[in-house]
């Protein structure tokens, strides 16, 4: 089993400020220490854009995801991902923005992942072949 | 294929509980070996890769949640 870690997970497990950010940090470290974590080029990405729109410097921004980027298999797209997304994009009422997290959907299920691990669930909730992992749930 | 290792002392205990589950398992002990290597160096990584995200300094980014149209909507 894998779970595809989302970009709020990695950004509350920094931000001391938000209310689920030790809980964010220690599930992750969990799902990383069983070996069942897994991210997204475009989590990385995504988490460089949030971490300077809130004001970390460039160069600190990129140490935090040369960290994450070590200690989390990243995930590329493979052949079928983007087919999967168009698939996914016609069957579906996504559109703008939502389109991106079809994107990440597709890059995780194409490679096999079936677990989503999220604090934005309601933008997951209709995405067919990718499940909502709860610490509560599954038991580590 | 592998390599032959030779001179590794074993603990009488330990290597006899792997003699024994060879044979109720009827594997060869090089199987065995091999797997628990492998399960030991797994184990190893995942704990060094958890203690580094575990060791981030925090950072105080606002109670604001963090969604998709902060990151791909508007400049700066």
């Amino acid at each position: 089993m894998k779970v595809g870690v989302d970009t709020n997970v990695l950004f509350y497990s920094l931000n001391k400020e938000n209310p689920f950010h030790k809980e964010a940090r220690e599930n992750l470290a969990l799902l990383v220490e069983k070996g069942l974590a897994v991210i997204t080029q475009q989590n990385l990405v995504e988490l460089a854009v949030a971490l300077t729109k809130r004001g970390v410097t460039s160069e600190a921004a990129v140490e935090y995801i040369k960290n994450f980027a070590e200690a989390i298999p990243i995930l590329r797209p493979t052949g079928q991902t983007f087919t999967l997304f168009l698939d996914r994009m016609n069957n579906s009422l996504a559109k703008g923005v939502r389109l991106f997290d079809l994107y990440l959907a597709a890059t995780f299920i194409s490679n096999g992942v079936e677990y989503l691990y999220t604090y934005n669930e309601k933008d997951f909730q209709n995405i067919e072949s990718i499940h909502l992992w709860k610490p509560s749930t599954i038991n580590l | 294929m592998g390599t032959v290792v030779k001179s590794v002392r074993v603990r009488e205990e330990l290597w006899e509980s792997f003699r024994r589950i060879s044979k109720e398992e009827n594997r060869p002990l090089s199987q065995l070996i091999n797997e628990a290597l492998e399960r030991y160096l797994a184990e190893k990584s995942g704990k060094i890769a958890a203690e580094r995200i575990r060791r981030l300094p925090e950072l105080s980014l606002g109670v604001e949640p963090l969604t998709r149209e902060e990151i791909y909507e508007g400049r700066g």
